[in-house]
């Protein structure tokens, strides 16, 4: 079988850096690149957050491209309140830097130039390298076979703001640029579906029982974003995001979708709101929007995939129903 | 005992009529006018839609003409948009049932002048439920801000947080006036004001069965109200894909009376957006997370069989609403 070739744009932050890792530890995805972006934390410190996830589960082989370190035209506002200084909770404050090999932009031009509408891009970040891309050369990112984004709220609250989601707020003008470029197959998994990703206190402690370096450090890093969501939010667990839309591309059956014309608002109280016309009948502007999720099928996948020498541990506490 | 000092602030409308019916029946409540303003249609409809359903249910009350236009174009000094054509409520506003008019009950007064007069006169007691464009509302807090802070309450159909109609994100009375609609909730820190947006009337849909129910089994007022519904039935089926239609503006006149109709209300700051993409939007911050004062109580999730049942009691009497229950039993 054809290997999924799946280039990464992150901003490495905790949830991203567990995307990473079942990225690279799940063998139907052929990882072509990590490009970084500066998001939850600035570009720097997340190519050297990404370095450590890689390193962790021995994929010192997939490239690590360092891509733009500002939004396109707001002030850069990082995510370190909910990340923690370092981006990953606090613990580990990563210096190695991955080995450069260009930019970002030109990592992903030359991708897609080389196996052309064979590459998925699963932007996990703002949107502030792809749009970059398409300003350059708008043709360029037809060549990819389909692009996901983990972005936006379109029927619950933001995250920034009532409205806004954190990659959308955080460089609103080029997540407008990327959806008013109406690309075919694009994927928009908004908070609504992210949401319901929550990695309790009970998974965690599962993870810690198994004792391993991988997993201590899936435990230490999530440690931060939990005492944030009990402090912010009054939810118990955290909420991992960016692992979901990887999970996706292995079991295509995790995520259900509507189709939405959407649009973002780049100005005022309401800035990088997911404006969503589901009744938009022009075909050209829509894009699939996911609208439920089989949150078990996901922790069931995730944590194997992860802990894949756990496997029998994890059934049985599904069994036991322990997690889950 | 002294009953409930109350203005209703509207623009007829096929919803906003079927709210001034069941309204008109509530007895604790003395309806001290009906102000008009122009939103779902022109000014001469909805003045001339009050007049004919307060002739109608036989009230001795009068109608209070308002404003011509939005805020803005009013204080331009702007003549009247003209919005003829049909739309959701048909050519006249109240889907094409024939009422007879009776213009002795249209006031000479003017709707700002009767709500500024009617407060001072009942200080801290009269309650606006506006379910129109909060046009009205926003030149009398012009005129005398004062005043309209000893307003006790205003109930407002209007908004969503999570819903729009005119676009994905606004509503048709926030987004028809947008000023209008900050210049109130301004009014926050004095006076209650409870948003009854989108989030909460979509959770009732008057369905197929309740509708024939009510053509059935509620005399010549529920014929009525039937006849008059069948044009926005229509539409939302066309436009929703739903077998029934939500009486928007029935809803806060409900939870006037009854506010455990709703079930969760939540006290919250709300802005509005007036131009771009989100125009008309309401922010409403649900989860505190902005820390600003809180203006708005926002209902979110409404009772809804208790909603119905407390309407068909209302409006058309216990006889009917106990019908009702038989008809359709809970369990």
């Amino acid at each position: 079988m054809n290997k999924i070739k799946l280039i990464l744009d992150v901003d490495p932050g905790i949830d991203d850096s567990l995307a990473l890792l079942l990225a690279g530890l799940s063998a139907e995805i052929e990882l072509l690149a990590v490009t970084v972006v500066s998001g939850n934390i600035e570009v720097n410190q997340a190519a050297c957050n990404a370095k450590l996830a890689m390193s962790l589960i021995n994929r010192n082989d997939v490239l690590i491209a360092k891509g733009c370190a500002l939004p396109l035209q707001r002030n850069y506002v990082d995510a370190t309140d909910t990340h923690g200084k370092d981006g990953i909770g606090e613990i580990y404050f990563p210096s190695e830097e991955p080995i450069d090999h260009g930019s970002a932009t030109e990592v992903i031009i030359g991708l897609l130039r080389q196996y052309p509408h064979q590459i998925t891009i699963a932007a996990l970040g703002p949107l502030s390298n792809l749009a970059t891309i398409i300003k350059q050369d708008a043709e360029v990112c037809a060549l990819a076979k389909e692009i996901i984004i983990m972005g936006g709220s379109v029927k619950v609250c933001g995250n920034c703001s009532p409205v806004a989601e954190y990659n959308f707020w955080c460089d609103p003008d080029a997540a407008k640029i990327f959806f008013d470029a109406h690309l075919a197959n694009v994927t928009l998994v908004p908070l609504d579906v992210t949401y319901k990703i929550r990695l309790t206190p009970d998974m965690r402690e599962m993870i810690r029982q198994f004792k391993s370096p991988l997993s201590q450090y899936v435990v230490d890093i999530t440690g931060f974003y939990v005492d944030f969501h009990w402090a912010q939010e009054r939810t118990l667990g955290c909420v991992i995001n960016d692992p979901l839309v990887i999970a996706y591309l292995l079991d295509r059956s995790i995520l259900t979708f509507k189709k939405g014309y959407v649009q973002i608002e780049t100005e005022g109280i309401a800035m990088g709101e997911s404006v969503v016309e589901f009744r938009e009948t022009d075909s050209q502007k829509l894009t699939d929007i996911a609208q439920s999720v089989d949150s078990k099928k996901f922790f069931k996948l995730f944590l194997k995939r992860l802990f894949h020498e756990h496997k029998e541990d994890i059934q049985l506490m599904i069994e036991k129903r322990m997690i889950l | 005992m002294n009953k409930r000092k109350i203005i209703f602030d509207t623009d007829p409308g096929i919803d906003d009529a079927v709210a001034l019916l069941t309204l008109l029946n509530v007895e604790s409540f003395e309806v001290l006018g009906i102000t008009s303003v122009a939103g779902n249609k022109g000014i001469q409809h909805t003045t001339d839609n009050a007049s004919k359903l307060i002739n109608y249910a036989q009230k001795n009350i009068k109608v209070y003409r308002g404003a011509h236009s939005s805020y803005q174009r009013v204080k331009d000094g702007l003549i009247e948009e003209v919005r003829d054509g049909g739309n959701v409520h048909g050519e006249d506003g109240l889907g094409g049932v024939n009422l007879p008019i009776d213009s002795d009950n249209i006031s000479a007064i003017g709707a700002i002048d009767f709500i500024l007069d009617s407060v001072r006169t009942y200080p801290g007691e009269v309650e606006i439920i506006s379910v129109g464009p909060m046009t009205n509302l926003a030149l009398a807090i012009d005129q005398d801000e004062t005043t309209m802070r000893k307003v006790k309450k205003i109930w407002s159909m209007g908004g969503g947080v999570f819903r729009g109609n005119v676009t994905p994100v606004a509503e048709f009375n926030y987004w028809f006036d947008t000023i209008s609609v900050e210049k109130v909730y301004s009014l926050g820190n004095d006076v209650d004001i409870v948003m009854v947006g989108l989030d909460a009337t979509h959770q009732c849909i008057f369905d197929a069965n309740d509708l024939t129910f009510i053509r059935l089994a509620a005399g010549e007022k529920g014929e009525l109200i039937y006849a008059m519904v069948q044009d926005y039935l229509n539409a939302y089926w066309k436009f929703n894909n739903y077998i029934g239609i939500v009486i928007h503006d029935l809803l806060p006149v409900l939870m006037a009376i009854d506010p455990t109709v709703c079930t969760r209300l939540v006290h919250s700051n709300l802005r509005i957006v007036h131009q771009g993409l989100t125009k008309g939007q309401c922010i409403v911050d649900l989860a505190d997370s902005w820390k600003l004062n809180k203006n708005a109580f926002v209902a979110m999730d409404m009772d809804v069989r208790k909603c119905k049942e407390l309407f068909m009691e209302v409006c058309f009497g216990l006889v009917v609403k106990e019908t009702y229950v038989g008809v359709f039993p809970t369990l």
